[in-house]
């Protein structure tokens, strides 16, 4: 479980005040706004790299993050870039990755490869698996389908069924409609504060409003 | 990590490497050939010194040239011949010079026949290190003279006075001129003696070579910001949530450039040492603590800006002027008298001289 009591997060010229989310185990949180509404400030927060100015963040379990930019290094093997983060040995990584969740992102399929020689798809999957290897409870995603092609976000997607299924917390930021049919709450961020909206209404509705 | 560490040291040294060998190259070839470019003569020294030498006895220019020819004067200084006494004052306060020598008409002479003729030497006060170094090199210079005159003279007198023949006493002469001539060119004994630092001892090209290599350690940010990830948030916050401390990170990529930095320049060292610039091997013992420290300065910097190109082109800009300020790329000489006067706060001015004792002292 996770709760965000009244934060408020200053960071350059985005300000989130008085934010009051709760995610229980097995819920996916959905948040939805323009740049520099404070989305990934939140989830800055949220994993204990931005300090909030008030209010608390308190989360039972590990928290895995994946930022909008791949932290992957484009000189190694994806194999390798999964063993930075990790003590795991290659016995262990490779069972993990065709485990029943990581599986779905099909990373031992090249595995081999450097990041230099990876599309974008390969290059999400890799940095989702990187993180999810380490066994978080709690994932939090920034932008995670951003310039993907169908292949990949339906299989990021699947995941995300998957990783709730399993009892994980996953905040999602994000500007695509789609995410948000797997979301169980959907938080539009404006003007610093946080409004839970309906899922079903659509993005661009919701947006201009 | 550390098994990821030394993959990425692998799989990043060819386009450090090649780093080296594009800038190392280029760099090199001014060290060898910039004192050609820079200096009219092939000079030593950008330091000139005036003089003024008789031609009234062959002995004047012969025992001159056997003393600018030492390896610690030639490299120092750069002499000027004047035609007259005159226009030796004349450079020195024209600042054309930074001190300036007058042998007498008759210094030579005197010698043997007992007058007592003193040798002039003319400067300002001293501002900057190597000038400071030129009036000690200077003072050392007329008091050997000084010496040998006074011990002639003295044995010529002691002959007078007692009736010896002079040519019995041709051997004292001769040995007292040996022992005078060999602590004069006894550099070593000679600067211990007047604490001189031993940074005059680098003949200018050793100097270019040693400030060109500390620059291509410097500016070797072009490639290494590109293999360190700190200023990355993504890599910051990876690393936070998997318990990594921002210093272990930082450590850990650090060493990762020290160990890459350190392969080139053996590599360039060993090159260099089967050359005339006459580097030691010891270098690439004594070199490891500059190593360590560039490599730390260049992994700062690295983190210090979120894209490697801004890192690159603003070190490139810092450390191009902090070089220019320290004497790395043009000797102090050049520039004006403030500048060369504020070089003692410029910390790579240490670096540089560090460097220069660690490669070729």
């Amino acid at each position: 479980m996770i709760t965000i009591d009244n934060v408020s997060v200053k960071y350059k010229k985005t300000v989130l005040t008085g934010v009051n989310i709760q995610a229980q185990s097995g819920e996916c949180i959905g948040l939805l706004g323009l740049n520099g509404s404070g989305k990934s400030t939140l989830l800055s927060a949220i994993a204990g790299i931005k300090k909030p100015a008030s209010g608390k963040i308190s989360a039972e379990g590990k928290i895995g993050f994946v930022t909008q930019e791949n932290a992957l290094i484009d000189e190694l093997t994806a194999y390798d870039n999964i063993l930075m983060w990790t003590s795991m040995k290659k016995d262990d990584i490779m069972n993990a990755l065709k485990g029943p969740e990581l599986s779905i992102l099909k990373v031992s399929d090249f595995i081999n490869v450097k990041v230099r020689n990876m599309s974008g798809g390969m290059k999400k999957r890799l940095a989702l698996a990187s993180v999810i290897i380490t066994g978080p409870d709690i994932l939090l995603m920034d932008e995670p389908l951003a310039a993907l092609d169908i292949p990949a976000k339906s299989d990021i997607l699947k995941f995300i069924d998957a990783f709730k299924a399993n009892g994980g917390i996953i905040f999602i930021a994000s500007h695509e409609a789609e995410v948000f049919e797997h979301c169980d709450k959907v938080y539009h961020l404006k003007d610093g504060k946080s409004v839970q909206i309906d899922k079903s209404r659509p993005v661009a509705e919701v947006i201009n409003a | 990590m550390l098994k990821v560490a030394f993959k990425r040291i692998l799989v990043f040294m060819p386009y450090v490497a090649a780093y080296f060998i594009a800038l190392g190259l280029a760099a090199l070839a001014f060290a060898f050939f910039g004192e050609n470019v820079l200096f009219k003569d092939g000079a030593f020294s950008m330091v000139k010194v005036a003089c003024f030498v008789p031609a009234d006895n062959s002995l004047n220019s012969a025992g001159f040239s056997l003393i600018a020819n030492m390896n610690s004067i030639e490299n120092t200084v750069n002499f000027v011949e004047c035609d007259s006494p005159e226009e030796v004052r004349e450079a020195v306060d024209d600042e054309e010079v930074v001190a300036g020598l007058i042998i007498p008409e008759g210094f030579a002479s005197g010698i043997f026949s007992g007058e007592n003729i003193d040798l002039e030497v003319v400067f300002k006060s001293a501002d900057t290190f190597d000038e400071q170094v030129v009036k000690d090199v200077m003072l050392v210079l007329a008091n050997d003279l000084g010496v040998g005159q006074a011990c002639t003279q003295t044995i010529y007198t002691f002959c007078d006075q007692e009736g010896v023949e002079y040519g019995l006493t041709m051997d004292l002469t001769e040995e007292v001129r040996t022992r005078e001539l060999g602590y004069a060119l006894d550099r070593l004994n000679m600067f211990e003696y007047e604490s001189v630092d031993s940074i005059t001892t680098f003949t200018l090209t050793q100097k270019i070579a040693g400030a060109v290599l500390v620059y291509v350690l410097l500016l070797s940010v072009f490639v290494f910001a590109y293999f360190c990830k700190g200023s990355n948030p993504a890599f910051i916050a990876r690393a936070k949530l998997s318990g990594v401390p921002p210093v272990v990170f930082f450590l850990t990529e650090a060493f990762s450039v020290a160990v890459m930095m350190y392969i080139a320049f053996a590599v360039i060292i060993i090159g260099l040492h089967f050359t005339s610039i006459g580097i030691s091997l010891m270098a690439l013992v004594r070199m490891m603590p500059i190593i360590a420290l560039i490599a730390f300065i260049v992994t700062g910097v690295s983190y210090l800006f979120k894209s490697p190109v801004s890192a690159a082109y603003i070190s490139f800009a810092a450390f191009t002027v902090l070089m220019y300020l320290a004497g790395g790329l043009l000797p102090l000489e050049f520039l004006p008298r403030f500048l060369q006067e504020g070089a003692v706060y410029n910390p790579l001015k240490y670096v540089i001289d560090f460097t220069l004792e660690a490669m070729f002292s």
